[in-house]
């Protein structure tokens, strides 16, 4: 099987593959810039280990990727992929992610001309979530950009917007993207493999995990989803009485 | 405009079985030379229906599945698996239906399940009369039943000493330990499933080859008998003409919506319960009222009593729930006494993360099941770090179940916006709500007493109702007391030759999974026209 976002870098055209091996090689340093962490990295970088996603570098973020790490974090551990490595910014540039979203029940349905504004924007739609968060974040401190705010405060910014009408729906959007990318496997499978699902069998043919037995190329063992064993009776519940031969209700 | 002898709208349980059945029997030359044509709106996935359907090329599994973010695919695969019709978020309280789409139509979204509905079921009464006409018994479905169930490959699953595709999974014994905990018990269900073919995943990386889809058995010898199909044909209305019928719609294939008239002499609908409500709503004008002469069109629609709700259980138990099929045990111990079955189930992660079931719900009134009785818990927030580890236990952990019950035919589907069917639930009745209180309690029992915790559910919370089993809407009734729509046979009071044949005719709730009992009607019907017993044979239909 191939690692997904070791294969990817060619679809994605905002990471050079120059780039993706930079910061793959100061993968830990960059992690915790991530999570907003950077008082707790190591004295010394470890070396890069090949189970982590290569991370985004410093220069890429701006407040939508601040947004989208507060919203599905990334964790600094080897299932710690979040919102970043998922690729939320892909699934905004889908012009017609939204509708498809209301229509799959991902997302509440949305005023009419707001989604007409979403599908106008394309892919100026980052750039205007830039601007809408740096203008919350300068109503609470003049002049401040939302990702030099503290923590603590962006959160706060982001929790009021959610409850405020006139801005939910934006950021309703971001989230449906944040999570669209980590647990369907749009652009790779890090997101699913984080809630503990195994990788995908082939990434190159988008076949997804086989529940059947198959055995572990690393480990040699065979991975079942059954048991074969029967559960224990139920005293004083006879499904005899409920059920017949052909296993139907009578 | 071209005509045909036979037009089907709709390849899903009604229709595929009308398609094979009928398909076959004209074959042989009984009726002549006959043209028998089957209208899909949604593609072929498969690529062996229609070479004029969208979708790409074939991958390795055979299918048009893939993981890409063009929009296009992820528009078809969207409407795939939510059927623009028959999904409504309109109207205030509502229901959501997921529907099938496509040339396999619900068997394209269902988990195989292949229940016969119990005696009970058809011997529902409202108002002092037998909801059911009363040709319809267990008994007498049982051997139309049977054929399905040879159809379909339907076969139960076990816990021990079977192959292994015919074993339950870990979360099935989970789910048993849970049920065996409460007093209940649980076993394995009947599917519609094959050898040691997988199910996987659903809209990401499914294998469709995994179960017994109408592709490969009712479509594939409709197929092989000579009929016709059309996908991307999406029926706007249809009306008398000199002929039969004439069928109107918008054909989407290639990307175009170009306009189709095709006439028939016998018509059957079986666009699903939704879309077949819609058709004949938006037609009824044209056969001056004639479609609907009780005023019972888009009445009495069922949501088959769905009620799910998630949660995870304790450490240590793994349920694994994304390997394996994705249902293969029920608990029937409740059936007796309140008419609900219970079934632990596969949902995506991600429509559990974003969907109606948000996690972060809890009750105000643990023993209540009605609206507006939940709140945020603890301002637990459905983003941010915490929400995303209390993901992170779905993998192992995450265990779905919901009931199917009776329900009291709450639904309504009128025609909204742009003449689309819309479909709303109107006020719960007070049986219902006690039917899933219970349930949910003793859903919520299950998980406590696996030493997890139950997450609540789109209609604790908007009084959304979700199905995946809508009923009726066109629902059938006897000539000798036609309060419905269509007649036993599923043919129209005032209209020869005109059928409803597929969930839309279902007069009432099954408590059941519908799919066996959709197209075990169907098959009674195309028996009973096929013969010409009980009703004008096909041949003299055509003839006339």
């Amino acid at each position: 099987m191939t690692r997904p976002w070791r294969v990817t870098t060619s679809e994605r055209p905002t990471l050079s593959r120059r780039a993706a091996l930079s910061a793959l090689a100061a993968a830990p340093l960059a992690l915790a810039a991530c999570t907003d962490r950077a008082g707790d990295a190591p004295d010394a970088p470890a070396p890069p280990d090949p189970d982590l996603p290569p991370p985004i570098p410093r220069a890429d973020r701006d407040a939508f990727d601040a947004l989208c790490n507060l919203l599905l974090p990334t964790e600094p551990d080897a299932e710690g992929a979040g919102a970043i490595e998922a690729r939320a910014d892909e699934i905004l540039r889908v012009d017609t992610f939204v509708p498809l979203a209301v229509a799959q029940g991902l997302l509440p349905s949305l005023p009419d001309a707001f989604v007409r504004t979403v599908e106008r924007a394309g892919p100026d739609l980052r750039a205007a979530l830039n601007v809408t968060l740096d203008a919350l974040a300068s109503s609470e401190r003049p002049l401040a950009r939302f990702v030099d705010l503290p923590a603590a405060l962006k959160e706060a910014i982001v929790a009021r917007a959610f409850d405020d009408a006139a801005q939910a729906p934006a950021f309703l959007v971001v989230r449906a993207a944040c999570f669209t990318a980590w647990l369907g496997a749009t652009t790779n499978d890090l997101g699913l493999r984080a809630v503990g699902f195994p990788p995908f069998e082939d990434w190159d043919d988008r076949l997804a995990c086989s529940g059947y037995p198959r055995t572990d190329p690393k480990t040699g063992e065979v991975d079942d989803y059954t048991y074969d064993r029967a559960p224990p009776p139920t005293p004083d519940d006879d499904l005899t009485l409920v059920l017949d031969a052909n296993g139907d209700l009578p | 405009m071209s005509l045909v002898d036979v037009a089907i709208v709709g390849s899903g349980f009604g229709g595929a079985v009308m398609a094979a059945r009928l398909g076959a029997h004209l074959a042989t030359g009984a009726a002549g030379a006959r043209r028998v044509l089957v209208l899909e709106r949604g593609d072929d996935h498969t690529g062996r229906f229609d070479a004029r359907s969208d979708g790409g090329p074939l991958n390795a599994q055979g299918n048009r599945f893939r993981h890409t973010l063009d929009p296009a695919y992820l528009t078809r695969v969207a409407e795939l698996f939510t059927d623009r019709e028959a999904a409504s978020h309109g109207g205030a309280p509502s229901m959501n239906v997921i529907a099938g789409r496509g040339v396999g139509g619900g068997s394209n979204v269902y988990c195989g399940v292949s229940l016969r509905a119990p005696t009970t079921s058809f011997e529902q009464v409202r108002d002092a009369r037998r909801l059911w006409p009363a040709i319809y018994t267990r008994a007498a479905l049982d051997p139309y039943y049977a054929i399905v169930e040879r159809e379909l490959s339907v076969h139960r699953m076990q816990w021990t000493g079977a192959p292994h595709w015919q074993l339950a999974g870990k979360r099935d014994l989970v789910f048993a330990e849970g049920c065996r905990r409460i007093g209940a018990t649980a076993a394995p269900l009947k599917l519609a499933c094959d050898a040691d073919r997988n199910e996987g995943w659903w809209s990401s990386g499914q294998r469709f080859a995994g179960r017994s889809d109408l592709t490969t058995n009712y479509l594939a010898k409709a197929l092989a008998a000579g009929v016709e199909f059309r996908t991307g044909h999406d029926v706007a209305t249809i009306a008398r003409s000199g002929r039969g019928y004439v069928i109107e719609g918008v054909d989407g294939r290639g990307g175009a919506r170009a306009p189709f008239a095709i006439e028939c002499k016998l018509l059957f609908i079986a666009a699903g319960a939704v879309a077949s409500t819609g058709i004949l709503l938006r037609s009824n004008d044209a056969f001056g009222g004639s479609l609907d002469p009780a005023r019972l069109l888009g009445k009495e629609v069922s949501a088959n009593g769905d009620y799910g709700v998630t949660g995870s259980v304790g450490p240590g138990l793994a349920v694994e729930g994304f390997k394996g099929k994705p249902m293969s045990s029920f608990c029937p111990s409740f059936w007796r006494e309140h008419r609900f079955l219970l079934i632990p189930f596969y949902t995506e992660p991600l429509w559990l993360a974003l969907g109606q079931p948000a996690a972060a719900l809890r009750a105000k009134d643990p023993a209540a099941t009605g609206r507006a009785v939940t709140e945020e818990a603890g301002g637990e927030r459905a983003w941010g770090l915490v929400y995303k580890q209390r993901l992170r236990t779905f993998g192992e952990r995450m265990l779905t179940m919901g009931c199917l019950a009776i329900d009291d035919g709450e639904g309504e589907i009128v025609l909204g916006r742009n003449d689309r069917a819309d479909v709303r639930w109107r006020e719960t009745s007070r049986e219902t709500e006690a039917r899933w209180s219970t349930a949910v309690t003793k859903m919520r029992a299950i998980y406590e007493a696996l030493g997890g915790e139950m997450y609540l559910d789109g209609y604790r919370r908007h009084g959304t109702v979700s199905t995946a089993h809508p009923l009726g809407g066109c629902r059938m009734a006897s000539r000798a007391d036609p309060r419905g729509v269509v007649d036993e046979n599923g043919e129209s009071f005032a209209n020869e030759n005109l059928f409803v044949v597929d969930g839309a005719a279902i007069p009432s709730a099954l408590g059941t999974n519908p799919s066996l009992t959709i197209a075990a009607v169907a098959e009674s019907i195309a028996d009973r026209l096929v013969r010409g017993v009980g009703t004008k044979g096909i041949a003299a239909r055509l003839a006339s």
